[in-house]
């Protein structure tokens, strides 16, 4: 007999059981391929092991995430679901009166729905799981094809992995959720006495009212009807309304920063470098002969066949002490204790003198007489101050000026090694120091200034004092302890191709690894200096710590730590940037697109069910003169307020959270405005906008097609 | 003056077998201040008259005028405004609104046909109707017999030719059931409202000026009261 009875009632009603049967099999979707994606970073961890690129140790922590994920998504599924199924059960209400009326037990009513949610569901479930499955394939291949074009450093085989016993769990978990789902209403359902379930509800609740006004204004009278509508409606809706607006906010958030991200990275280092530099050989001299070694691969790196120029140079970070009357008229005038910063006051041979920061670029002596040629500078000494300290008080990090930091006469450096200190000035004034100390003191003359750093992949310190040195300058003052690394920045003639720039390459790294490959000792060296790296990170691809020598986060480095040295393309780094955004972009938005499906789906099971149930509401309208079509225009508001609302929530989080990413990012409004994607946020919005207005309209015309005189006479219809 | 002339109404449910003639060739008229009651048994079509003379359903023969003009030959939304301006409908069950409170329910017939609110004449109403301190309730804060004088008030707001009541007061206790009376008697006497009430309550078809009697959707009888 229930087996007759719920056929009849899932035929009758094929709407409703359509809309559920969508949420179950979305449902049944996301959570197989929550698993799948979870077998398959297990299996991937397993192959990281066996290739030694990771410790073997137990995955406990992945597992633990998988079970709250999974715990969480359940829960969210549950919550969603058990308010579709309520709606979908609560318009046969009268029909369960009527059957406890003559004798149906609670029971009885409870097993019948459960039996019911289980016939509608249980394809849906199989198709979901199997279609979860697919997506996960395509996922995982989609993200080797990107591993594959950001030249990941894989040491094994990856593919798609499955097992049967994820087969079972996927479906477990979805029997699970959507049984659960079904049975809370059932439940409550199954509880109620006969004559409340004859009478049935007369819908929500309504305790109080928003007025409404501004809604009012700008939809009019029937915008301010669907909205109080939708108002009483809320609770049921709310996990649905809350999924939308995730969606849309992850999808917005995600969009605005990678875009306001991207274009800081196009500024900050590809349009930056784009003509400073094409590779970037990094290689650790320690010794002597290594010294040695690294002036034989600068000469032969300067004759291989299409390369323009190389600059060999490297860094030293210290303090140097400055006396007052040597800082810049202005610096003086405005204030050294507020523009210095972080700078201390010290006493210096009796005179009041600034302890600043300090950074220096050692330069090869081929390249120092370039960079002072192209700058219409001489040096006698070898040293050229990069006059320019940032006035961070007077300006901002976007429109910085800079005022110089030394009066611009020729002075001195010099080293205090016992002291470990450099000591500068005219008259041996100026000291600076250092970590190293030693015996004995070096002078260091400087004699000419400039305005630019030399063309290499570095970007002017916001130190007090930068200063431009030749190797030759430099070896008079080994107190002083640069960055252990030695950086070949090299260029190449004219624009290369991608198979160019890959035979470069090789070039490149064919002479590096026969000059270099000899010397065991450096490949050690090399690696500790890598190890002991604890710094995060570099927010952009490809810019590095140097203070850390933390070189293990590019993306496109041949060579490795094996032959002592680390070759970076920066056409390859481009690539894999624009190559690891895309991925990206694809990501979130499958991932915005399953939770703006769920929400849909969770919404149109919510909102098309109560349509169906508000047969006596819209009677209402129609008794007292509104036409069908003012029905239908009541209807598509409901539909806009539904998507338009949570769009314009997430906007709402999403503008302001992209203004202070922009004040903190060298990129402006306008700009970012015209490199934003629109398209596939219009798209998201069209998309979810017009699934739920073309079922609202589908519903619209069933309803301005009922009697409505039935409908107003039996007010034991909901 | 006529206000209502209905010729040869009638209205049939189902085909074949389970065919049931709900009116059958009925046929009267109302003058404009005129209070009528139809009467008859449970099935004998008396709803339906009332449904058809309001426009909310549609007759399979006869035709029916109000203020001299047919009403069914028109549009779908010209029968949404004649049923906006034309008639007030009250319902045994109230049928209010139930997210708007009071004053929007009893205004929005006016705000649906985009008119401004006569406020003076909307504070009579809530005072004659004993609702003027129940003004921002929602209908489920309001007792049956508030709820229908609501009711009343909405089918009154727009001064219609005629105004259809559904057993209003089938759904009251006596001492409502006579308030409402009093209010559709008050209404007919004030402002010489048309009203057209079907009941199967004798006490309150006594109260009007005319009782037209019902059997299985034919006129038995038609009988002035006073």
């Amino acid at each position: 007999m229930w087996k007759e009875f719920s056929v009849r009632y899932i035929w009758e009603n094929r709407t409703s059981g359509a809309l559920l049967a969508g949420a179950a099999f979305l449902s049944s979707l996301f959570l197989s391929l929550l698993c799948s994606i979870a077998y398959n970073l297990w299996a991937d961890y397993g192959k990281q092991q066996a290739a030694g690129q990771v410790a073997k140790e137990a995955p406990g922590a992945l597992f633990l995430l998988y079970g709250i994920v999974l715990f969480f998504a359940c829960l969210a599924l549950i919550l969603l679901l058990h308010n579709a199924f309520a709606v979908s059960m609560g318009s046969r209400i009268h029909q369960l009166g009527i059957l406890k009326s003559v004798g149906a037990t609670p029971g009885q009513i409870r097993s019948f729905l459960l039996q019911e949610a289980f016939v509608l569901c249980t394809f849906p479930v199989l198709a979901g799981t199997g279609a979860g499955v697919g997506l996960c394939a395509l996922f995982i291949r989609r993200v080797i094809a990107m591993g594959r074009d950001m030249h990941l450093n894989i040491q094994y085989d990856v593919a798609f992995e499955y097992h049967i016993l994820v087969l079972v769990i996927s479906l477990g978990t979805a029997f699970f959720t959507i049984l659960l789902s079904a049975w809370i209403p059932a439940r409550k359902l199954s509880r109620l006495s006969p004559m409340e379930a004859i009478f049935g509800e007369e819908g929500p609740e309504i305790k109080k009212m928003r007025a409404f006004r501004l809604t009012s204004r700008c939809f009019g009278v029937y915008g301010e009807l669907a909205r109080k509508s939708l108002y009483a409606r809320r609770k049921s809706m709310r996990l649905a309304g809350l999924a939308l607006f995730l969606s849309f906010l992850g999808f917005l958030l995600f969009l605005s920063g990678e875009t306001i991200s991207g274009l800081s990275t196009q500024h900050t280092y590809f349009a930056r470098f784009r003509d400073t530099w094409d590779y970037m050989l990094t290689v650790d001299p320690s010794s002597e002969k290594e010294r040695e070694d690294t002036d034989s691969l600068l000469t032969a790196l300067r004759e291989l066949p299409g390369i323009e120029s190389v600059i060999a140079y490297r860094l030293v970070d210290t303090k140097i002490s400055v006396p007052e009357q040597m800082l810049g008229e202005k610096l003086q005038k405005e204030g050294p204790e507020t523009l210095l910063g972080d700078a201390k006051q010290v006493q210096l041979s009796g005179q009041t003198a600034w302890q600043v920061d300090a950074h220096f670029y050692i330069l090869d002596d081929q390249s120092f007489q370039k960079y002072c040629a192209s700058r219409n500078i001489s040096s006698d000494t070898g040293v050229v101050a990069v006059n320019l300290l940032w006035d961070d008080k007077n300006s901002d990090y976007k429109n910085r000026r800079y005022l110089p930091f030394l009066k611009e006469a020729a002075g001195s450096v010099q080293l205090d090694e016992t002291a470990g200190s450099i000591q500068s000035g005219e008259n041996a004034g100026t000291k600076a120091e250092s970590e190293t100390s030693g015996e004995g003191e070096v002078s260091l003359h400087y004699d000419a200034f400039a305005d630019t750093i030399p063309d290499i992949r570095e970007e002017l310190e916001q130190k007090a004092l930068n200063l431009v040195i030749s190797q030759t300058a430099f070896s008079g003052i080994e107190g002083l302890s640069p960055t252990k690394e030695m950086y070949y920045n090299l260029r190449t003639e004219g624009n290369l191709s991608k198979q160019q720039s890959d035979a470069m390459e090789s070039s490149v790294a064919g002479v590096a690894t026969s000059i270099l490959q000899s010397d065991d000792s450096r490949k050690n060296n090399f690696k500790s200096v890598n190890s002991e790296s604890t710094s995060p990170e570099p927010a952009n691809p490809g810019v590095r710590n140097f203070e850390t020598g933390n070189m293990e986060s590019e993306n496109s480095e041949s060579g490795g730590t094996e032959n002592g040295y680390i070759l970076e393309n920066r056409l390859e780094d481009e690539q894999a940037d624009a190559s690891a955004r895309k991925g990206l972009r694809i990501v979130m938005g499958v991932l915005a697109g399953i939770l703006a499906c769920v929400g849909i789906a969770g919404i149109l099971s919510t909102t098309l069910g109560q349509i169906y149930q508000r047969k006596k509401e819209f009677a209402r309208y129609v008794s007292i003169g509104v036409s069908p079509d003012e029905i239908k225009k009541m209807l598509f508001m409901e539909a806009l307020f539904i998507v338009g609302r949570p769009f314009l929530l997430a906007l709402l989080i999403d503008i302001p959270v992209t203004v202070l990413l922009l004040h903190a990012a060298p990129v402006t409004a306008g700009e970012l405005l015209g490199h934003l994607p629109w398209m596939p946020v219009l798209l998201l919005l069209a998309v979810t906008a017009a699934v739920v207005a073309i079922a609202y309209m589908a519903a619209a015309g069933k309803i301005c097609r009922q009697n409505i005189v039935e409908t107003l006479k039996d007010d034991a219809i909901i | 003056m006529e206000i209502l002339r209905v010729e040869h109404l009638s209205r049939i449910y189902g085909k074949g077998e389970t065919e049931v003639r709900a009116l059958d060739d009925v046929s009267f008229t109302m003058e404009k201040g005129e209070m009528t009651a139809v009467m008859g048994r449970s099935g004998s079509g008396k709803s339906t008259l009332l449904h058809l003379v309001g426009g909310v359903d549609r007759p399979d023969g006869g035709k029916i005028f109000v203020e001299g003009r047919e009403v069914y030959h028109r549009s779908q939304k010209e029968m949404a405004i004649f049923r906006r301006r034309k008639v007030g409908l009250i319902y045994q069950f109230y049928n209010l609104i139930p997210v708007l409170n009071v004053v929007e329910n009893i205004t929005l017939p006016l705000r649906l046909d985009g008119q401004k609110i006569n406020e003076e004449y909307l504070e009579r109403l809530l005072h004659i109707l004993g609702l003027a301190d129940r003004k921002k309730h929602l209908p489920r804060q309001l007792s049956g017999g508030q709820q229908q004088r609501v009711s009343i008030a909405r089918a009154l707001i727009h001064a219609p030719a005629l105004l259809l009541c559904d057993e209003p007061t089938g759904n009251l206790d006596q001492k409502n059931s006579q308030e409402i009376m009093e209010l559709l008697k008050y209404s007919n006497r004030e402002w010489k409202q048309t009203t057209l009430i079907v009941t199967h309550d004798e006490n309150i078809a006594l109260q009007t000026d005319r009782i037209i009697r019902l059997e299985d959707g034919r006129i038995v009888s038609d009988e002035k009261n006073r």
